[in-house]
């Protein structure tokens, strides 16, 4: 220990002379220093008390978590179900296909006519200034054979415009023409995920493959793309045709499972709905044992009964992490409490040295602030990172929903602001001496 | 010379009605530039009391307060909270330093509250500790550090804006007679250079080294003595 002595004569300023004090500046505002300060003395709060900081975090984690990863996974689902409805290209159509009977009485009825048949499409495809395409379907369930092994599948008779009217884009080789159709060609287009299937990697075009004891020519593969009906479904799982062929090799009762019609304008859908009717009618002798489905009405349903869907869901899952999140804020609220009792003393300190009422304030609301950002910064990695992970199930992969981060953002810090407020007021209030007792 | 404390009937009444403390009952008091003054009494006897209320950590009851030439009365928060920031250094019988703080930054605290940077908070706690004889401790934490070695560091933080006036209330009731003498060495250094100190204490000797001594019994003053 120095010798008063020491202290005397030692060299430097004369820092104890208090004949000429220096004029120092002092800023009125809350500096950089002491926004440091702040930060720094919250943080070692922090760390001084691991256990209720731990929950806290944890709390206000799981909700910024829960929000952003439930926002971007619902933006992941619209995407993905909107891109479905589009994919269906089912503006402007309508289907006609037979009609399941009701009654016995309709049964025997129905058992009178031929039912839906290629021999249909002379009178029923007969050209109307109102229709574009008429894209008629016939399928059924066959095992196909290769020179691996047998697969069960599907195989599907469809015309030339099947495919460029269905959004059925090709992804090798090349689509079904007219020619093979005339030509009654056993040739095949096969669907994305069976030629996966049949051929691994493997290039598919070229190779011969066996229905039902008719060898076929592959031509061509659809590029791969979203499942979001039977049919397509079907398509992609399948082996498509030639129309032609199908009747003569695959069916010979010549029944089609469907005729998609495509409209000019959508506006004209009764009197061509009208007319079809009419025309098969004639055809079955008068009976009615077809129906028209509206493809177009049917996907709007479906689609305002999936955007209520997701409302509601939207509603359900932000109220549950803002539960979350509220709860976090009544952890910051504990936290702040317990640690503004701990504090007295300190807050009284600086106080004693200087402090005035809101710097103390904002020292608190500042650690508040701090302990919410550490764990929104935290519930954003985690949420970013499970965003990535499940990305690969998403048409167009999931990106954190950045609209979402700054919900969660802003609720989080002014959770934090708001239930920090009550401890920070007390502890701005407190007079020095009382809280140094 | 010029006088920087100076009272007339301060009264502090703790509690209320029946349970009413009446510490101090009219305080009339003066303290000139450059004094030593020690404040002396039995325990209880409002000491502690009139220190705060000079240091304006708390207000009086009645009466009126003129530090430095200006009324203390019907100031703001803010106005006291600078006036103990950069007029008033006080030292505490128990050192009073933030633990989790290193003992730099204890120093350098009453000069973050007074806007200071960083370069000149560090510069000048450095060369404080320098003086108190603790430079070497600037990175510990208070818990390292003795007793005495503690009041140094607290005398440092008194002195970190240049106050006009030192208070210390019993600086040295916590440390043992050899400490205690050196920590009072360093006060009286402190005098040497000019600095104005009251300064509590039960010690009859370390009031005996004080240019005046003031006795507070039950709230009055009772005695004073020594040069004025
Ligand atoms: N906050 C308070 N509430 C109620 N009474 C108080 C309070 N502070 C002090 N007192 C009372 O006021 C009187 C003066 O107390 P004070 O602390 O000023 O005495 P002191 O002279 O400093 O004593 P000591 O030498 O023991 O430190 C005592 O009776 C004490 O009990
Ligand atoms: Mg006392």
């Amino acid at each position: 220990m120095n010798s008063p002595d020491a202290i005397l004569r030692a060299p430097g300023p004369s820092l104890l002379d208090t004949e000429a004090p220096a004029p120092r500046p002092r800023s009125r505002g809350f500096s950089a220093g002491m926004l440091w300060e702040v930060v720094r003395t919250g943080l070692v709060e922090l760390w001084a008390h691991k256990l209720r900081s731990i929950l806290t975090l944890t709390l206000l984690m799981l909700g910024v978590f829960a929000l952003v990863v439930m926002t971007s996974v619902l933006d992941g689902v619209m995407d993905k179900v909107t891109t479905g409805f589009a994919g269906m290209s089912w503006d402007g159509t309508v289907r006609i296909a037979p009609k399941a009977p009701e009654t016995a009485e309709e049964r025997d009825r129905f058992a009178m006519s031929p039912g839906l048949r290629y021999e249909d499409l002379g009178r029923l495809t007969a050209p109307n200034p109102r229709v574009l395409a008429f894209l008629p379907r016939a399928q059924k369930e066959v095992s196909v054979r290769v020179t691996g092994g047998t697969e069960r599948t599907w195989v599907i008779g469809v015309t030339s415009e099947y495919a460029p009217w269905m959004n059925r884009p090709i992804g090798l080789g090349r689509g079904l023409t007219e020619d093979d159709q005339r030509r009654r060609s056993t040739v095949a287009v096969v669907g994305a995920s069976l030629g996966a299937k049949l051929f691994g990697g493997a290039d598919p075009v070229g190779r011969d493959l066996v229905v039902e004891g008719v060898p076929f020519r592959i031509v061509g593969v659809q590029a791969p793309g979203q499942i979001f009906n039977d049919e397509n479904y079907y398509d992609a799982n399948g082996l498509l045709i030639p129309l032609e062929t199908y009747m003569d090799r695959m069916d010979p009762t010549h029944q089609l499972t469907q005729v998609t019609v495509k409209l000019r304008r959508t506006r004209d859908l009764g009197e061509v709905s009208a007319m079809l009717l009419g025309r098969t009618r004639q055809a079955h002798h008068g009976i009615e044992d077809v129906e028209i489905v509206d493809l177009d009405a049917e996907a709007a349903r479906a689609y305002q009964n999936f955007l209520q869907q997701m409302t509601g869901w939207r509603v359900v899952l932000l109220s549950l992490a803002g539960t979350v999140l509220l709860v976090g804020g009544v952890g910051v609220l504990s936290v702040m409490l317990i640690s503004f009792s701990d504090r007295r003393f300190e807050i009284g300190l600086r106080k004693a040295l200087g402090a005035s009422d809101h710097e103390i304030l904002i020292q608190f609301l500042l650690e508040a602030v701090v302990l919410a950002a550490i764990g929104a910064l935290l519930g954003t990695v985690t949420g970013a990172l499970l965003c990535q992970a499940l990305s690969a199930s998403f048409p167009y992969g999931l990106v954190v929903n950045p609209l979402g981060l700054l919900l969660a953002w802003i609720v989080a810090l002014a959770l934090a602001l708001v239930f920090g407020l009550y401890p920070a007021l007390r502890a701005s209030r407190l007079s020095p001496m009382e809280a140094m007792r | 010379m010029s006088t920087i404390i100076r009272t007339q009937g301060i009264t502090k009444i703790y509690g209320a009605n029946g349970a009413a403390v009446h510490a101090l009952r009219g305080i009339d008091f003066a303290v000139e530039k450059g004094e030593f003054v020690a404040l002396i009494g039995p325990s209880g006897s409002g000491k502690s009391t009139l220190m705060a209320i000079l240091g304006c950590l708390d207000s009086p009851s009645a009466g009126s307060y003129e530090l430095d030439g200006h009324p203390v009365h019907g100031l703001s928060g803010g106005e006291l909270a600078r006036i103990r920031n950069g007029k008033i250094g006080f030292v505490f019988q128990s050192y009073n330093l933030l633990p989790k703080a290193s003992i730099l930054r204890n120093v350098e605290l009453p000069m973050l509250y007074a806007g200071l940077g960083r370069r000149d908070r560090r510069d000048r706690a450095l060369a404080l500790l320098e003086k108190v004889g603790i430079a070497d401790k600037a990175d510990k934490l208070p818990a390292a550090l003795s007793g005495g070695q503690k009041q140094r560091v607290a005398v440092a933080r008194a002195l970190a804006n240049e106050p006009a006036l030192l208070l210390a209330d019993e600086p040295t009731g916590a440390l043992d007679s050899r400490t205690g003498a050196e920590v009072l060495d360093l006060f009286r250094e402190l005098h040497g250079q000019g600095h104005t100190l009251l300064l509590v204490t039960h010690d009859p000797s370390i009031a005996a080294q004080a240019e005046r001594r003031v006795e507070i019994r039950d709230g009055l003053i009772a005695s004073a003595e020594g040069a004025a």
